[in-house]
C-alpha cells in the first residue's frame, strides 16, 4: 500500500469507523481514523492524504471547519453521514455528501 | 331674509320662505346662529355679535334667545378665544371659505363633543351644531375595545399610510404614535425586519386596495428589537358604491406555535439522522459480525446478540426523560444476561448518569466483555466470577470514567493469537482524548481498564 492511498475517516461511533476501516482496507486503501478533531488534525499535519470521509457531528464538535480547512489545502473530501444536504452551511453546500447508512461502491466510486 | 329661499318657496301666499326658515330652525335638533362682524378702527373684526339664535341652539348652550341677541360671543362665552374657534370664524367671514370642525369644548358650563359649520353669510357667519358628545362616547367605547383586543389592528388609507392603530400595536412600536400614524405601513417599526419582509407587505396592501382579503403569517419587529410571528391580515372596507375606502390590518401573536411548528421539525430532523444512524450501526455490527464469524450459526448468534446489546441500552435510555443513563442499570443490563447466577457479578461504584452516545457505546463495550466471559473467561465455569468497579475522576477539569473489569475464577486465560472484533471495538470505543483501553490477559483472569471523557 502506497501514501497515495491513505484516507482519512473523521467519526466518532467506533463501530461505524472499524467498518469503514476494513471495507476500504479490503478495496486496496490505507485508512485511518480519527474520532476528534485534534486528533483529525494531527493525522492531516503529518502525513499526505489521498481523501477524507467526514460524519458532521462528532461527540461536542462539527467537522465543518475542518471541512474549510481542507478546502483550502486542496484535499479532497465528502460528507459520510445521517443528515441530508441541508444540514451543512451555505459555505459547504457544494460539498459531496453521501448519506448512511453507507453503499461502500458508492463510497469507492466518490474517493475516485 | 334673503332672495335665496324665494325660488324654492312653495308658490303660495301660505308660507313665506321666512316662515319655512323659522319652522325649519324650530324643528331641528341643531343648533343655529348667526352673528354680524363687530369690526375695529382699522376694519379688523374685534367680536361677534348674535343676530340669530333657533331653540336648538339656545338650549345647547344653556341660555335663552332672548338673552344672546345683540350681545357679543367673546364677552359672553370668551373660550371661543381660547380654543381658536374666533380665529377659525374671522378666517371664514374674510375668506368666504366654509369650515367644519368637531371639537371639544369645556368652558364655563358648556362642556361636550360639537360638530359644527360655518358659512359666510353677509358681513357675518351662519353656524350650525350639534352636540355630539354622545356619539363620540360610543366611539370612545368602540376605541376602549380595540385597544383591548389581544391582537394589532389599524387603518390603512388605500395607498397604505397608515391612518390609526390600536393601543398593543403603539405599544408594539415603542409607545410613541407619532413615529407610525401618517407613514407609509412598511416603513412603520413593526416592518423593519428587512427587505422581503417590506416587499411582501407592499404587495399585500396593493392587493387588498384591489379589493381582495389578504393573510399570511409574517415575522415582524416589536419593541426592543424582539421578533414576533403574527397571523397577519388586511381586509379592505368598501362604501355602497362597491369601491375600497380603507384597509384595515390586524395581527395576533402566533409565535408558540410557530416555535412548536420548529419544535417539531427539528425532533423529525432529529429522528431520522438517528434512525439513519442506527441503520448505519447495523451496517456495520453485520460486517463487523460477519468478518468475525465462521459458520453462518456464529453470525446469527453473535450479530443477534449485539443488537439485543444495543436495544437493552436503548431501553435504558427511553426508559428516563432526559436521555441519560444511569451506569449501574447499564452495567448490570449488559452483563447479568451472561451470568448463570447473579450472585457471580458484583458491581461497585457511585450511580451517575451518562449521556446517551457514551451509554451506547459503553454498553456494546460491556456486552463485548460478557460474551468473551461467557465464551472463554470467567463466566464459561461453574464459579467464575465478574467484578466491575468505577469511579468518576477529573481530569484537567472534565469529569473522566475510570472503570475495571475483573475476572476471577475462570479457565487459565491465554494471550490471544488475533484482536477480536470485541478487543478492537474495546479499544476504539474511547473517542475523546485522554481516553484509555487496556486489557490484561493474566492468566488468573481477563482484565480491562477503561477511561472515557464525560463530556
Amino acid at each position: 500500500m502506497s501514501k497515495q492511498d491513505r484516507i482519512l475517516i473523521v467519526e466518532d461511533d467506533a463501530l461505524i469507523a472499524m467498518d469503514l476501516e476494513d471495507e476500504l482496507t479490503d478495496r486496496g486503501f490505507d485508512p485511518v481514523s480519527a474520532a476528534t478533531i485534534a486528533h483529525a488534525q494531527q493525522v492531516l499535519e503529518s502525513e499526505p492524504l489521498m481523501f477524507v470521509v467526514l460524519d458532521m457531528h462528532l461527540r461536542s464538535e462539527t467537522t465543518f471547519e475542518f471541512a474549510r480547512e481542507l478546502q483550502e489545502r486542496g484535499v479532497a473530501f465528502l460528507f459520510l453521514s445521517g443528515n441530508d444536504r441541508s444540514s451543512l452551511p451555505e459555505d459547504l453546500q457544494s460539498s459531496k455528501i453521501l448519506e448512511k447508512p453507507v453503499h461502500y461502491d458508492t463510497l469507492v466510486e466518490m474517493i475516485g | 331674509m334673503s332672495g335665496a329661499f324665494q325660488h324654492n318657496a312653495v308658490p303660495s301666499d301660505v308660507v313665506s320662505a321666512e316662515d319655512a326658515f323659522l319652522a325649519f330652525h324650530e324643528m331641528t335638533p341643531d343648533g343655529f346662529m348667526m352673528f354680524r362682524a363687530v369690526r375695529a378702527g382699522d376694519g379688523a373684526i374685534s367680536d361677534l355679535q348674535w343676530t340669530f339664535v333657533n331653540k336648538a341652539g339656545a338650549r345647547i348652550v344653556g341660555r335663552a334667545a332672548e338673552d344672546l341677541l345683540g350681545k357679543y360671543l367673546l364677552v359672553e362665552m370668551p373660550g371661543n378665544r381660547d380654543e381658536g374657534l374666533f380665529d377659525a370664524y374671522v378666517k371664514v367671514i374674510e375668506t368666504g371659505q366654509t369650515w367644519q370642525n368637531e371639537f371639544y369644548y369645556d368652558h364655563a358650563g358648556i362642556t361636550g363633543w360639537f360638530r359644527t359649520t360655518a358659512t359666510r353669510s353677509g358681513d357675518g357667519l351662519a353656524l350650525s351644531f350639534a352636540d355630539i358628545s354622545e356619539v363620540r362616547a360610543g366611539d370612545k367605547r368602540l376605541r376602549d375595545l380595540i385597544d383591548s383586543v389581544l391582537a394589532f389592528v389599524g387603518v390603512l388609507s388605500v395607498d397604505g399610510v397608515l391612518l390609526e392603530a390600536n393601543q398593543p400595536a403603539v405599544a408594539a412600536a415603542g409607545g410613541d404614535r407619532d413615529t407610525v400614524i401618517g407613514r407609509p405601513f412598511w416603513d412603520c417599526y413593526w416592518w423593519d425586519v428587512n427587505q422581503a419582509t417590506k416587499d411582501r407587505l407592499k404587495l399585500a396592501v396593493a392587493s387588498a386596495a384591489a379589493g381582495e382579503l389578504v393573510r399570511y403569517d409574517a415575522e415582524i419587529q416589536v419593541a426592543g428589537e424582539q421578533r414576533l410571528w403574527i397571523d397577519f391580515q388586511i381586509a379592505p372596507v368598501f362604501n355602497s358604491a362597491g369601491e375600497v375606502t380603507e384597509l384595515i390590518p390586524s395581527g395576533v401573536d402566533i409565535t408558540e406555535r410557530k416555535l412548536a411548528e420548529a419544535h417539531r421539525e427539528l425532533l423529525i430532523k432529529e429522528l431520522s439522522h438517528r434512525v439513519k444512524n442506527t441503520l448505519a450501526t447495523i451496517q456495520s455490527i453485520a460486517g463487523q459480525s460477519i468478518r468475525a464469524a465462521e459458520t453462518m450459526d456464529d453470525f446469527r448468534g453473535s450479530f443477534g446478540a449485539r443488537l439485543r446489546a444495543i436495544a437493552a441500552s436503548h431501553n435504558l435510555l427511553v426508559e428516563t426523560d432526559h436521555q441519560l443513563v444511569p451506569v449501574t442499570a447499564l452495567v448490570r443490563a449488559q452483563v447479568l444476561p451472561y451470568a448463570s447466577d447473579e450472585a457471580r457479578v458484583t458491581v461497585e461504584g457511585v450511580d451517575i448518569d451518562l449521556p446517551g452516545e457514551i451509554a451506547h457505546a459503553l454498553g456494546l463495550v460491556l456486552h463485548e466483555l460478557a460474551t468473551n466471559a461467557s465464551k472463554y473467561g470467567a463466566l464459561s465455569s461453574q464459579a467464575g466470577t465478574v467484578h466491575v468497579k468505577w469511579s468518576v475522576q477529573d481530569q484537567d477539569g472534565v469529569p473522566h470514567l475510570h472503570l475495571r473489569w475483573l475476572e476471577r475464577g475462570g479457565p487459565e486465560v491465554k494471550t490471544p493469537t488475533r484482536r477480536g472484533f470485541g478487543t478492537r471495538l474495546i479499544e476504539r470505543s474511547l473517542s475523546a482524548d485522554g481516553d484509555s483501553a487496556v486489557i490484561e490477559h493474566d492468566p488468573a483472569g481477563l482484565s480491562c481498564r477503561l477511561v472515557m471523557g464525560l463530556e
